[in-house]
């Protein structure tokens, strides 16, 4: 088995191993670039190109989801 | 619960539009505004496509064990609006912000390693639900025989698992694109089977008899019944977590991020979960596939049992495939081929297999523990993302492996967050411990899951801003030649 691993490569199967070695480091150079660039465009967004959640939505919800559906709860309670 | 969501475009062939659109949309790079699929219509039909689900059904049938129609209803809708309110704010906000896939928008909280802890949660989640599914899809082939008139053993519901998760294993692993299309069917279907069984509760029984219907199997003390079917109702909405972050991340705008998943999700998906009650109060059994042939007859009856089935089969798939993609997180499991994933995520429901009645009896109990991984861990992610950050991340640091990066804390783990989380847990097995049952008399006055994610939060926001204010010190990774700041090792 060792001796099997230890035995040199071929010259053919050397540089197809260093291909696919190139095209995987290539890739990923690729992909980190691209986050690079997403995440400089991400964190330069001003708040408004995201759309804002205002105070009067966040009353909305939880007038909608707390206070309501906990005055629901109690007073069924009984 | 369930399943993260599953987009069917998550699968399409093709090429994409851009370099780099595919790691994006399909992977973990954050996804820029005009990449995102949802406006307003589409979050709201989305949102609304994910609620109305077979477990809906589930949940239903555990509730009506416990409550009867009036008091379930306001349960249901009431605690699942709740549950979807603590899940949905910050996660929902933060995922949409940046785009972002919700295991990276916890890492602010608990580290770049320490991610693996609600990752833990969200598999056992979605594993659970699959199980769960899969045992109602083996309950289905034994009744659909039945009604047919042949008799068998129980035997039938084991193997009726055995052959969901061989249909789960095919279509994980080789017709992902079969779910677009069944999808598409099975949602418009299910609305329908949910509407014809409104129709058939009123029309055939009216509300009276639905109202007067005695629970399943109540406790000796209404009161603390009440109070277990509220915490079902609100881990109904908190079991949300491991979908919410998905569909925010493809919104166009926060509002988009957050109403849909309240109206949809909360609302109308316990609904849903309201008929589930209504008809396990009527025919007095909490296996949906046993109330199709008392409500709509024979024949009406096995075609919606089939069609739950099939319902089922496709909701496990989604469930498994959603797993396989989150654990792509994992290191060690970034190079696995997707067969060898998908066989180890199959696995652990194995046990469905050989004891699915014995493992349905559980299923209150699991819904409720959704409940006890969830909670503290939303009340963490409130406190830190709207408390301690100001709804502002650094997501570059989200993405630097290097210990230098802001979110690197101890050795990758934030042991703040785990010990509030875990304190989190502990308030609420006090509370209600969801195996055995048992609920504590100040449950009466504070929801375990609601305590368990306040004191979460509160001992997390307190203890981080005594404890840790050192961090936001950190260096940020140094500039490259050009003066800009470069990502030391990217964990992409």
């Amino acid at each position: 088995m060792g001796a099997t691993s230890e035995r040199p490569l071929p010259r053919s199967e050397m540089s197809d191993q260093r291909r696919a070695s190139f095209e995987e480091q290539a890739d990923r150079e690729r992909l980190v670039g691209d986050l690079e660039r997403r995440i400089e465009e991400l964190e330069g967004l001003d708040e408004s190109e995201i759309g804002g959640f205002t105070a009067l939505d966040w009353f909305f919800c939880i007038m909608g989801s707390v206070i309501l559906p906990a005055i629901a709860l109690w007073w069924f309670a009984g | 619960m369930n399943a993260e969501p599953f987009d069917a475009s998550a699968n399409r062939p093709g090429s994409p539009e851009q370099p780099g659109q595919e790691d994006s949309a399909f992977g973990r790079l954050p996804l820029l505004i005009g990449e995102r699929e949802y406006g307003t219509l589409s979050a709201h039909t989305t949102c609304f496509a994910y609620a109305i689900a077979t477990w809906c059904f589930l949940t239903g049938g555990f509730v009506a064990d416990l409550v009867g129609a009036v008091q379930g209803a306001v349960c249901l809708i009431a605690g699942n609006l709740i549950g979807i309110f603590i899940t949905t704010m910050a996660l929902g906000l933060g995922c949409q912000r940046y785009g972002i896939e919700q295991m990276d928008c916890c890492k602010p909280a608990f580290g770049q390693r320490g991610v693996k802890i609600p990752l833990l949660f969200y598999l056992i989640n979605m594993l659970g639900w699959s199980g769960l599914l899969l045992v109602m899809f083996g309950n289905g082939i034994h009744n659909i025989l039945g009604a047919l008139g042949y008799e068998t053993g129980q035997w039938v519901v084991g193997a009726g698992v055995a052959f969901g998760l061989g249909l789960t294993y095919l279509i994980v692993t080789h017709g992902v694109h079969w779910l677009s299309v069944s999808n598409s069917i099975i949602t418009p279907g299910l609305g329908i089977l949910i509407a014809f069984m409104f129709y058939t509760l009123v029309h055939d029984y009216g509300w009276d008899v639905i109202a007067a219907a005695p629970p399943l199997d109540p406790g000796p003390k209404p009161l603390t019944n009440y109070v277990i079917a509220i915490e079902l109702g609100i881990a109904s909405g908190i079991s949300w977590w491991g979908g919410v972050g998905f569909l925010a991340r493809n919104t166009r705008s926060q509002r988009n991020a957050i109403y849909p998943e309240i109206i949809q999700l909360g609302f109308f998906g316990s609904v849903a979960c309201c008929i589930g009650l209504f008809s396990a109060l009527v025919v007095q059994t909490n296996d949906p596939t046993e109330w199709m042939v008392p409500l709509g007859g024979v024949v009406m009856g096995i075609l919606a049992l089939l069609f739950v089935a099939l319902a089922n089969v496709t909701s496990t798939a989604v469930s498994v495939f959603a797993s396989g993609l989150a654990m792509r997180h994992i290191k060690m499991f970034r190079a696995t081929p997707w067969w060898q994933l998908m066989l180890l995520l199959i696995v652990p429901c194995l046990p469905f297999v050989f004891w699915p009645a014995d493992l349905f009896r559980l299923g209150d109990a699991f819904l409720a523990y959704n409940g006890t991984m969830y909670a503290p861990i939303s009340g963490i992610l409130f406190a830190d993302y709207f408390f301690l950050r100001k709804q502002k991340l650094n997501l570059r640091a989200l993405f630097e492996d290097d210990p230098s990066g802001e979110y690197y804390f101890h050795r990758g783990y934030n042991w703040l967050a785990l010990g509030s989380l875990l304190l989190g847990q502990i308030l609420y097995i006090l509370l209600y411990n969801p195996y055995t049952g048992e609920s504590h008399p100040i449950a009466e006055f504070a929801p375990a899951s609601v305590a368990s994610c306040l004191i979460a939060a509160v001992a997390y926001g307190v203890s981080m801003r005594v404890l840790n204010h050192h961090e936001s010190a950190r260096a940020p990774a140094g500039p490259d030649a050009r003066g800009r700041r470069r990502l030391i090792s990217p964990n992409v």
